[in-house]
C-alpha cells in the first residue's frame, strides 16, 4: 500500500543519510535538497528501524484552531523540524485541533514521506478505537499511522486488542501505551510484562526520574522503545532556569542552553528512543534537534546535571 | 469519566494564553465596534439597577438575554470550540439561560428591596461590564484582546449575576442564578490557568452573589 511504501522509502533515505558508508555513496536526497544531516538516531528495539532521537510534541502548542496565521506558524515549526532531520511527531485526539494542525503542516510542506506519525487512541469506548484512529488519520491527512498508542492507559484492555489486530492487518506498524506526570507506573509495568507492545511513552527529565527505577530498565530488557514526553515539564523547567547562567561544564557535552542540557540528560539514558519536546518557535526546534548531536553525558555527568537542575528549580 | 479523571485540573487547559487571546482579538475584530459599545451598554444595566424603572428593567434583561445567545453562537460555538472541545457541552445551558432571561424580561417581577443586595448587584454589574476588560492592563495584553461582557462569557456571567440579583427574586432568581454561577467557576479557573489575575474576580463573583442573598439585618 502507498503508506507502507512511503515509510520504506523514507527509512531507506534515512539509513542512507546516517550510514557509515556515507562518503562512499552519492549525496543522500535529504542533503541534496539542502537539508541538515539527520539528528542522532536510535533503533526501535522491536524492528531495528532507525528513528531520529528528537521528535516534536503537539500538546498545547499545536492547538491553534482555525487561526490561519498560527497554522502557518506551526507549519514553519514543522518545516524547521524536518529540515533539521526530525521525523517523529506525536499527537492525540485529546489535543484539541492539534491533529488538524499537523495535517495542515504535512499538506503545506508535502512532508508525508518525512514524518514518523505517532498518535493515540483516547476514548473509553472499546469499540470506538478503530473509528477514532481513522478520524485521526483523516485529520493528519495521511493513510495510516506509524505508531498508535493507548492514551493514558484509558480502556487499554479493549484498545490493545484493536491495536494488535490493526498491526496484524498492517494498518499500523507499531503499537504502544502512554502515561505522563509519573502516574500509573505500576499498571504500565504490568502491561509491559504481559502485552506485545513496541513503545511506551512516559515523563522523564532530570527532575522526574521515577521511570529509572523500573520502567526504563524493563523497557531495555523487553525490547520496548521509549518515547519521553514533558521533557521540560511543559516549559516550566526551562522557564524556571532561564534566569540562571548555564554552567561552564555544560560545554563539555556541547550543550549551549538549559534545554539542550536537559535533552542530553534524557537521551543519554540508553533505554530512551525519542524525546518529544513541544514548541511554537522555530529557533527552539533547531536548538532541540542540535541536542541530539555531539557527546552525551556519562553516569557521573548525568547526576551532576540532575543535581544542579534540582537545586535551581 | 475515567478519561476526564486521568488528567489533573491544570492539564485540562488544552491551549496556550497566546492562542486564546489571539482568538479573542480576532473575534473583537470581526464584531467591531461591539467591543466599544459594550461598556456603554453596561451603563444601561447599571441605570436599570439603580432606578429600577420597568422599561429599563425589561430592556436590560432582554439585552442580557440576547448577549447569552450571541456569545454562545458567535464565540463559544464558532471560535472557542475549535481549541476547546469541552465547550460543546456548554451550548445548551447558554441558550437556556438566554431563553429564561428573555421570558423574564417579558414579565419582570418586582425587584427586591434589600439595600445590601442592590449594592452588591451594582458592584457585580460594574465589575463584569466595566472593570473586567481592564484585565488587558494587568495581563499586558493588547487592547484588541479586551474581553467585554457583550462578547465573552466570563464578564457576561458576572454582570448577569448582578442583574439577576438586583432585578429578580423568588423562583425566577433561583432559575437564573445557577448557570452564570457555574460558568464563573469554570471561566474564572480558565482565566487563572491563562495566568490572568482577573480570573479571581470571576471566580469570586458567585461568593458575592451568595452574600447578596443572605438576609442581613442591622
Amino acid at each position: 500500500m502507498d503508506h507502507q511504501w512511503s515509510i520504506h522509502r523514507r527509512r531507506l533515505l534515512q539509513m542512507l543519510a546516517a550510514g557509515t558508508a556515507l562518503s562512499a555513496l552519492p549525496l543522500p536526497l535529504s542533503l541534496a535538497q539542502g537539508r541538515q544531516p539527520l539528528a542522532l538516531e536510535r533503533t526501535i528495539p522491536s524492528s531495528g528501524e532507525a528513528v531520529p532521537s528528537v521528535g516534536l510534541g503537539t500538546w498545547i502548542t499545536f492547538n491553534v484552531g482555525d487561526n490561519q496565521r498560527l497554522l502557518d506558524s506551526c507549519a514553519d515549526v514543522m518545516a524547521a523540524f524536518f529540515d533539521g532531520g526530525g521525523a517523529m511527531i506525536d499527537s492525540s485526539p485529546m489535543y484539541g485541533s492539534s491533529q488538524n494542525t499537523v495535517g495542515y503542516g504535512l499538506d503545506r510542506l508535502n512532508a508525508r514521506d518525512e514524518v514518523f506519525s505517532a498518535d493515540k487512541i483516547w476514548t473509553r469506548d472499546g469499540d470506538e478505537g478503530r473509528p477514532q484512529s481513522r478520524e485521526s488519520a483523516d485529520l493528519w491527512r495521511i493513510e495510516g499511522f506509524d505508531l498508535l498508542q493507548v492514551h493514558n492507559l484509558v480502556s487499554w484492555q479493549a484498545h490493545m486488542k484493536t491495536l494488535r489486530a490493526m498491526k496484524e492487518e498492517g494498518t499500523v506498524r507499531y503499537i504502544g501505551i502512554t502515561t505522563s506526570h509519573g502516574r500509573r507506573h505500576d499498571e504500565m509495568e504490568r502491561i509491559m510484562r504481559s502485552e506485545p507492545i513496541d513503545f511506551i511513552q512516559l515523563t522523564y527529565n532530570p527532575v522526574d526520574r521515577e521511570a529509572e527505577d523500573r520502567l526504563l530498565p524493563l523497557a531495555r530488557e523487553k525490547g520496548i522503545g521509549v518515547i519521553v514526553n514533558r521533557p521540560f515539564r511543559r516549559g516550566a523547567l526551562t522557564e524556571s532556569l532561564a534566569g540562571d547562567p548555564l554552567p561552564e561544564w555544560a560545554g563539555e557535552v556541547d550543550a549551549s542552553s538549559w534545554a539542550q542540557l536537559i535533552l542530553k540528560f534524557i537521551l543519554s539514558n540508553p533505554a530512551v528512543t525519542c524525546a518529544i519536546p513541544a514548541t511554537t518557535r522555530v529557533d527552539h526546534v533547531r536548538e532541540n534537534l542540535a541536542a541530539a548531536t555531539g557527546p552525551l553525558p556519562d553516569h557521573d555527568f548525568r547526576e551532576r546535571i540532575s543535581d544542579t537542575i534540582r537545586s535551581l528549580y | 469519566m475515567e478519561t476526564l479523571f486521568s488528567y489533573r485540573p491544570g492539564d485540562l487547559l488544552l491551549f496556550s494564553p497566546r492562542v486564546y487571546w489571539q482568538l479573542v482579538a480576532g473575534n473583537n475584530d470581526a464584531f467591531w465596534p461591539l467591543p466599544l459599545l459594550a461598556p456603554l451598554m453596561a451603563l444601561v444595566l447599571l441605570w436599570a439597577l439603580y432606578r429600577q424603572a420597568p422599561a429599563f428593567i425589561r430592556t436590560s434583561l432582554a439585552l442580557t438575554a440576547v448577549a447569552w445567545a450571541f456569545v454562545c453562537l458567535s464565540f463559544l460555538w464558532l471560535e472557542y470550540r475549535t481549541i476547546n472541545p469541552w465547550v460543546t457541552w456548554t451550548i445548551a445551558p447558554f441558550l437556556f439561560q438566554g431563553g429564561a432571561l428573555l421570558l423574564t424580561a417579558a414579565r419582570p417581577p418586582q425587584p427586591p428591596a434589600q439595600p445590601h443586595r442592590k449594592g452588591l448587584s451594582l458592584m457585580l454589574v460594574a465589575w463584569g461590564g466595566l472593570i473586567h476588560p481592564l484585565g488587558v492592563l494587568v495581563d499586558q495584553r493588547n487592547w484588541a484582546a479586551a474581553d467585554t461582557w457583550l462578547l465573552y462569557p466570563e464578564p457576561l456571567a458576572v454582570a448577569t449575576l448582578g442583574l439577576v440579583l438586583g432585578l429578580t427574586r423568588g423562583w425566577r432568581c433561583a432559575l437564573l442564578l445557577p448557570i452564570p454561577m457555574v460558568w464563573c467557576v469554570i471561566g474564572g479557573a480558565t482565566l487563572l490557568g491563562l495566568e490572568s489575575p482577573f480570573g479571581w474576580g470571576v471566580l469570586l463573583a458567585p461568593l458575592v452573589a451568595i452574600t447578596a442573598l443572605l438576609p442581613l439585618t442591622r
